[in-house]
């Protein structure tokens, strides 16, 4: 289907959309903490990866669903330094616009709302790094491709990242239990 | 408080559910392709393009400083280094 795509075949390249439109949606919005950037930044990464995909070259452990997080990725920077006019490790704490369906699948619960705060306190990275790996269970190599940077690297935003929301959440536990 | 272990840590994340793609994303995305096309000239859009343009010029650099000038008249700073070279070969 990705070869397609890179022949031009836009029914090809729909099916791809069909298929990854949630991931990286969800993934945005977890970024993002907020409905409409991360739609407006899953649309963005999406629309780059048509425009881009006779770039990307089937190698050794290069996934074009790894690439596309890294679109999106850099849509969600993009869009966060347009919007806001600052940095993706700066985001406030409750979402700008809320999530689409209230019927709550979002964070329409308290713990949700403080998880998603206790991931805006995180540096960019580490929040890419830890949502990458408990939200779309993906490998340190793969986090790196994300992150553009080491696996060693992108193990230790990963620790990092964890370490503050053991912290961060260890309330959430007890009142879980 | 005690920080949690990494499966509490696992259970806590488990109730931060984001919501599914809106149903207009798809839409979007090629409404996006398509007003991106009508920004950009089809033909820049081509790669092959940019290469003959690097191509040339690249030629016409190496062309203009292959090429031996013709009627080259020394300048007054070349006679002037060429005067002093000769005064100072002269003592």
């Amino acid at each position: 289907m990705v070869e397609r795509s890179q022949r031009g075949d836009r029914a090809a390249y729909s099916e791809l959309v069909e298929r990854y439109q949630t991931p990286l949606y969800q993934f945005t919005f977890r970024l993002l903490n907020d409905a409409a950037l991360a739609q407006d930044a899953a649309q963005e990464a999406l629309a780059r990866g048509w425009l881009k995909c006779s770039s990307f070259r089937f190698r050794k452990n290069a996934r074009f669903s790894t690439w596309l997080f890294q679109l999106a990725r850099n849509a969600a920077i993009d869009i966060a330094r347009r919007r806001r006019e600052v940095s993706l490790d700066a985001l406030p704490r409750e979402p700008l616009s809320p999530a689409p369906d209230a019927s709550g699948v979002a964070q329409d619960n308290e713990l949700g709302i403080r998880i998603a705060a206790a991931f805006a306190a995180l540096p960019e990275a580490q929040r890419t790094a830890v949502t990458l790996a408990e939200y779309h269970a993906m490998s340190a190599r793969e986090i790196a491709s994300v992150l553009g940077c080491s696996t060693r690297a992108a193990e230790s935003h990963l620790f990092r990242g964890k370490q503050a929301l053991r912290s961060a959440l260890a309330d959430c536990w007890a009142e879980l239990r | 408080m005690e920080p949690l272990s990494d499966s509490q840590l696992k259970d806590v994340l488990r109730h931060w559910r984001a919501p599914s793609s809106p149903a207009t994303l798809a839409t979007g995305v090629w409404a996006r392709v398509d007003s991106s096309a009508r920004q950009t000239p089809h033909w820049l859009q081509s790669a092959w393009a940019f290469r003959l343009a690097l191509s040339l010029t690249v030629l016409l650099w190496v062309a203009a400083i292959a090429t031996p000038s013709r009627g080259h008249k020394p300048t007054a700073s070349t006679s002037l280094t060429i005067a002093l070279a000769q005064a100072g070969t002269q003592r």
